[in-house]
């Protein structure tokens, strides 16, 4: 048979008493869902705010993350400038380079004009033979000796001479190349260091400015952070609904059957049916309220959520695919490439000019030698067509040798100046690409040994950053799979509401107060106000403290302590709901 | 899949230890890059992409981008999306899935 049959009317006690104890079993089970999943969102959020401020940190350049950012662009910044030093060197390298062109082509017309010059002494040398064999045999040795000297300067400058000339045709090739590799290389260079300083400057002022503007004000993510916490505030203050509706239930239950003898059992009846009434209209309020605070922690979780995955308003965070860690992890990269190259640069163009610098003191030895056989030649003609005397034909050939002498003499001294120029030409640039070679592999060795250290922290950094906002992505799920499974749990306790409207509706249907005379109506009407007053000095009600909602710790464990003590201590000045 | 894409399919995480390795791999992939192509970079069996490996990431999307062609990230779960939207990669590269 139905409880709520219509033709009975007559509501079982022991019926309204089970309900009741399932409903305060209930309405315990479901608010210590709500208060258990709250310890844990309590205890994550405070991690989550840790997380919040690493994210805010990390992401912004502040803090330990700028020393560490300002740190990796100063340990960049002494080889960027060598390598602004390199190409401020490259102008005088490139003058010494060309100088050394001009020099080695002017070596070489020189060294033709003297082969040119001494051209003439192998004719002679067949006059020396056909005047000396018209001479006596003394004489004729004579001529035979100087014929012999010229025979023997002839092979030593066809011999080296020519090497020479060669050479010097090698060399002025290497310098043309190397100057070549040396400036398109160094372009290249200026461009990508012009490039990558430009960018860490950039990167270093928008770091500025963004530590700056947040300083002056707090963060979007930070203020979401703030909003979850009140939200979590709010529902905290939503559990006290489980203490005033415990306490109503069990006044019910504890007034079920113990009707005082001089209250009419009409007015028992309605005065039990208006306090059920409250109960199933607090639980109703309770679930509204808990189901409004599970709603905004859920939207704030989103919000948070959503701030933390953005972090919209950073137009760029230091994590970021073009953000400062990447930036600066490049410039690391591409320092060390830079370097590396600049000393393979340096060791090109020292290998390509040194040979040069060889050729310039063998060719300075040569010439010299040169000068000195062919005056000795000429002075010992003139010596042998004096022994000789005159109309042998000798003094003519000697006169002819002497003139060849000074010739050679004077393009011998030039050749000398144009050696020395081009040998301090050489000189100076083998010393620049020598000095260029060591600091570029000094600063190397610097970069090599600081810069894996410097990586890692900048990856340190940015994964603390991606940790942070995994946390937060992970807090922001739980509380969505809470909020779904709390709010579900709630619809149980809507179920217990509409049993009790039913049972109230019975018990005034069964005291049945209309049909009652009006005089009799009032006199049990007052009863009932009196009954009612009498409990409501004693019921708890609704606290609103918006203090404790702005506090950053929750102390959920202390707030349900203090509910539980405020269950016992409340007094009649807290008559919000009745 | 257009004609002209060529695509890595990573087989797990991208992370600090074997962010060489993968990087090798889609360097030779990306030799044959044309231009205006697409390099798909299919993630989907990667759960997790730590700073190293967002760096092999970011230096293929350069280096995409150098030979005038273009980088499609290929997710399988959120966690990824998630690192994909932070990092502003959404910005450099096209994104799909989870």
């Amino acid at each position: 048979m139905s409880l709520f049959q219509k033709q009975e009317r007559v509501v079982q006690w022991t019926d309204l008493r089970s309900h009741i104890h399932r409903t305060i079993r209930e309405v315990e089970d479901v608010f210590r869902g709500i208060s258990n999943n709250l310890d844990l969102i309590d205890e994550k959020t405070k991690r989550l705010r840790e997380d919040c401020e690493v994210l805010l940190d990390s992401a912004g350049g502040q803090n330990d993350s700028t020393k560490l950012l300002l740190q990796v662009a100063e340990v960049l910044e002494s080889p960027m400038s060598f390598l602004n030093g390199c190409l401020d060197h490259q102008p005088r390298n490139q003058e010494l380079m060309l100088d050394s062109q001009q020099s080695a082509g002017g070596l070489l017309q020189m060294q033709n004009d003297m082969v040119s010059s001494l051209e003439p002494l192998k004719f002679m040398l067949v006059f020396f033979k056909i005047e000396a064999s018209q001479l006596s045999e003394e004489n004729r040795q004579t001529f035979h000796s100087v014929a012999e000297e010229i025979s023997h300067l002839h092979v030593l400058v066809d011999e080296t001479f020519q090497k020479n000339i060669k050479n010097l045709q090698d060399a002025r090739n290497a310098i043309v190349t190397a100057e070549k590799n040396t400036q398109s290389e160094r372009k290249l260079q200026s461009k990508l260091i012009s490039g990558k300083q430009a960018e860490i400057a950039n990167a270093i002022k928008d770091l500025k400015q963004q530590i700056e503007s947040n300083s002056r004000c707090s963060a979007d993510l930070d203020q979401h952070a703030d909003g979850f916490e009140q939200a979590i505030g709010k529902l905290v203050m939503s559990l006290q609904y489980e203490d005033i509706i415990r306490q109503r239930c069990e006044t019910i239950l504890r007034d079920l059957g113990r009707k005082p003898e001089e209250v009419s059992q009409c007015s028992w009846l309605v005065y039990t049916a208006t306090q059920i009434e409250t109960a199933a209209e607090e639980i109703r309020q309770s679930s509204n309220e808990l189901n409004d605070g599970l709603n905004a922690i859920d939207y704030r979780a989103k919000e948070l959520y959503r701030s933390a995955t953005t972090m919209d308003q950073f137009e760029n965070i230091t994590a970021s695919a073009d953000g400062m860690v990447q930036i600066l992890l490049e410039s690391l990269e591409s320092i060390r490439s830079m370097l590396t190259h600049s000393i393979r640069l340096s060791q090109d163009s020292r290998d390509a000019i040194q040979p040069v610098q060889t050729l310039t003191k063998e060719l300075s030895a040569i010439v010299f030698e040169v000068s000195i056989k062919i005056q000795f030649i000429a002075l010992n003609a003139q010596v042998r067509s004096i022994q000789v005397g005159e109309g042998s034909g000798l003094e003519v050939l000697a006169a002819r040798t002497a003139d060849i002498s000074a010739e050679l003499r004077h393009l011998g001294n030039c050749t000398a100046s144009q050696i020395n120029k081009l040998h301090e030409a050489i000189e100076e640039l083998v010393g620049t690409i020598q000095s260029e070679w060591d600091d570029a592999k000094t600063q190397l060795a610097h970069v090599e040994k600081l810069a894996p250290g410097l990586e890692a922290d900048l990856h340190k950094l940015r994964d603390s950053t991606l940790h942070s906002l995994e946390i937060v992505a992970s807090l922001s799920q739980i509380v969505t799979s809470f909020s779904n499974e709390d709010t579900e749990s709630l619809s149980r306790l809507v179920d217990q509401t509409d049993t009790l409207d039913q049972f109230a509706r019975d018990l005034r249907a069964q005291a049945n107060l209309e049909k009652l005379k009006p005089a009799l109506r009032l006199k049990i009407e007052a009863e009932i106000d009196s009954l009612l007053n009498e409990k409501r000095g004693a019921m708890h009600t609704r606290i609103h403290n918006a203090d404790q909602t702005q506090a950053f710790d929750l102390e959920i464990d202390k707030r349900l302590e203090s509910r539980a003590a405020s269950s016992k201590s409340l007094s009649c000045d807290n008559i919000e709901l009745f | 899949m257009q004609r002209d894409s060529q695509t890595y399919k990573v087989d797990g995480d991208i992370v600090s230890t074997n962010a060489s390795l993968h990087w090798s791999r889609i360097e030779s992939i990306i030799q044959n890059v044309s231009e205006n192509g697409i390099l798909n970079l299919d993630l989907r069996a990667s759960r997790l992409v730590d700073s190293v490996g967002l760096n092999v990431i970011v230096k293929a999307i350069k280096t995409v981008a150098a030979r005038k062609a273009r980088v499609r990230m290929l997710i399988g779960n959120n966690s990824l999306k998630r690192i994909c939207t932070f990092t502003r990669l959404d910005q450099k590269a096209e994104i799909v899935g989870p």
